[in-house]
């Protein structure tokens, strides 16, 4: 149980933490402020107060269709992730492959290059493949970004195992599989649940290579907002911007009702 | 023998059912072909995926792959593709041209297979035909309608009304280059055209417009806020096709008419070199230069079409630099860009030692 911080440094800290909180939040808080305002313009302070904006982005095709587009792609990155980081992971942490060192550095190389670059290269990839499916490309890109997340967190997992469980297992006549299976998946569910939630946030949020691979049917939600503030700046943005808060939202709730945020995040 | 006759006439009548739907296809040579088409982004890249696009899919049973980008971003995916070229017909500015031709990034436009060019005013079409504009719009600095005393030329920009209330543009864009080609006409006194030749000796004034310039701005849609909220009074120059959709709106902002002439900001259609489908490239810019479409991209975008012959309604007309000779009223100057862009670089540079220290 956390102990409760008192006395002149709680306070220090507790002040700190609510600055931070502020610093953060004020931001979000501007643009959910400002997509309920009146004006033609997405102006601070809002004025007056109507959904109107929330009411035509939810029945414009075009949102709908990037939306889905968006959600699809970010579900199908992170199962991809999940299949491809989960077996990366172990392998690399549990087996003393020769240049298992370099393998990581590779597979999370990603973390290092600009996003930008990576798209372009991407695209170069795409065209000397002949690949003209946007919506391929973009499923490989967002995997290629997605997948170091899901490999790290679940690393870190597989390094907080206690060891010596497994090998009672095996002393007691388990088979490896069901080592594996009951003994560490268990205690590595959080880290595989917090890594899943950065593939799809991460995907879900992605510009700089959906920029350079998506194409006016296979438009992400990210690259469509951007196509809309270079029409007009009006309140719609912030109610397009808040839509994908709540959808962050909603993924970090889900996180904590399946297990636990303090788990997940205490790889 | 009657039996070949028969089957001669089976295999007739099999060749000409297979025919019928192309003779009433018209542009059945097209049928299940497909391309890629890089447009810009805003209110014309959403004009062309919602109207223009599924028009010409519709007329020749074919497919378009589009992308909405900026001229620089169409430029970067051409020279990253320049030996698999996956796009066909790459929207730019007139600036663009030159630089994607002398690096072997487009090709000439076939005159035979694109009918429509012979109607583009001669001034658009560019660098020996590698290029033909589309859409015209009106570079000038644009203003807070609410402001007492509105900037009537471009000299007004440098007037001590608006010392720190002017947003300048960032020098990344095209319009920064256009202001330096005012600023070197007003130290040497020639016209603008001749000016643009000697734009070094603009710097001097482009410092005395320091005290005035109260931010660099990088995105219009964020400096139209600014304007429209009074936070500064004026800013630019910039492109009409920016400005009034904002105007239409009822946003308090305004374009202005400068006294010494305005800039074309001219976007323009290329041909990918070495792309797949030229010739389905070649029939998309000739759709894009018919009458019909030119007046209805026009009246949506409020952009002057680039084709003589086009009859726009009376809101769009009273705007747009439409037809040529109103252009030529308008003094609407378009700068000798493949004699600039070899000094872009060194532009950039002392805009930024002018500006940033």
């Amino acid at each position: 149980m956390a102990a409760r911080l008192s006395g002149g440094g709680g306070f220090v800290t507790y002040l700190l933490a609510a600055a931070v909180l502020i610093f953060v939040l004020a931001p979000l808080v501007v643009v959910v402020a400002v997509s309920f305002s009146t004006t033609p313009l997405a102006t601070f302070p809002p004025v007056g107060f109507t959904t109107s904006w929330y009411e035509g982005v939810l029945a414009s095709d075009d949102f709908q269709s990037a939306f889905i587009v968006s959600v699809t792609l970010a579900l199908s990155a992170t199962v991809a992730s999940f299949v491809l980081g989960v077996p990366a992971a172990y392998v690399l942490n549990r087996w003393n492959l020769p240049g298992s060192r370099a393998i990581e550095t590779l597979l999370l190389s990603p973390f290092i290059l600009p996003i930008l670059i990576t798209g372009l290269a991407l695209l170069q990839f795409m065209a000397l493949m002949k690949v003209r499916d946007a919506a391929l490309g973009l499923f490989i890109g967002h995997v290629l970004v997605t997948l170091p997340y899901l490999v790290r967190t679940v690393t870190a997992s597989l390094k907080q195992v206690d060891r010596s469980l497994e090998e009672a297992a095996l002393t007691l006549g388990a088979p490896p599989w069901k080592v594996f299976t009951k003994v560490t998946v268990p205690q590595i569910v959080p880290g595989i649940a917090a890594g899943c939630l950065f593939c799809f946030m991460v995907s879900f949020d992605e510009f700089p290579l959906s920029f350079w691979l998506s194409n006016a049917e296979t438009m992400p939600l990210p690259i469509f907002l951007q196509n809309s503030m270079t029409k007009i700046f009006d309140p719609s943005i912030a109610a397009i911007s808040s839509l994908m808060i709540l959808t962050a939202a909603v993924a970090v709730i889900g996180l904590e009702k399946l297990v636990g945020l303090r788990r997940a995040m205490s790889v | 023998m009657k039996k070949v006759l028969s089957t001669s006439r089976r295999r007739l009548l099999t060749a000409a059912g297979v025919a019928a739907p192309m003779f009433f296809i018209r542009d059945g040579w097209a049928a299940g072909k497909s391309m890629y088409v890089g447009t810009y982004t805003g209110v014309q890249g959403e004009y062309f995926r919602k109207q223009i696009v599924p028009k010409f899919q519709t007329k020749l049973n074919c497919k378009i792959f589009q992308t909405e980008n900026v001229t620089l971003g169409n430029i970067g995916i051409m020279r990253t593709q320049k030996s698999n070229p996956n796009y066909s017909v790459m929207f730019m500015d007139d600036v663009g041209v030159p630089i994607a031709k002398a690096e072997n990034l487009i090709q000439q436009l076939p005159k035979d297979k694109i009918p429509n060019l012979s109607k583009v005013f001669p001034n658009f079409i560019y660098n020996d035909t590698f290029g033909a504009a589309f859409a015209i719009s009106k570079v000038s600095p644009w203003y807070n309608s609410t402001i007492p005393k509105p900037p009537v030329s471009f000299a007004d920009l440098w007037h001590e009304r608006f010392r720190g209330r002017f947003m300048l543009i960032t020098p990344k864009q095209t319009q920064s280059v256009q202001l330096l080609a005012v600023a070197s006409s007003m130290a040497t006194g020639k016209p603008i055209l001749e000016a643009q030749y000697e734009l070094d000796k603009g710097w001097p004034k482009m410092m005395e417009l320091k005290p005035n310039v109260q931010t660099i701005y990088d995105n219009f849609a964020t400096a139209v806020i600014q304007v429209a909220q009074g936070q500064a009074d004026v800013g630019g120059p910039d492109f009409s096709k920016n400005i009034l959709p904002y105007v239409q709106k009822g946003t308090p902002v305004a374009q202005c008419d400068p006294t010494e002439g305005s800039f074309a900001g001219v976007n323009t259609m290329t041909l990918v070199k070495g792309a797949p489908e030229p010739d389905l490239g070649a029939a998309f810019i000739d759709f894009v230069l018919s009458t019909q479409v030119q007046k209805d991209l026009a009246e949506f975008t409020v952009a002057a079409p680039a084709v003589s012959g086009v009859d726009l309604d009376a809101k769009t007309a009273a705007i747009v630099p439409y037809p040529e000779s109103r252009m030529e009223e308008m003094k609407l100057y378009v700068l000798d860009w493949e004699k600039i862009n070899p000094q872009r670089s060194a532009i950039l540079d002392k805009f930024n030692q002018v500006f940033g220290s």
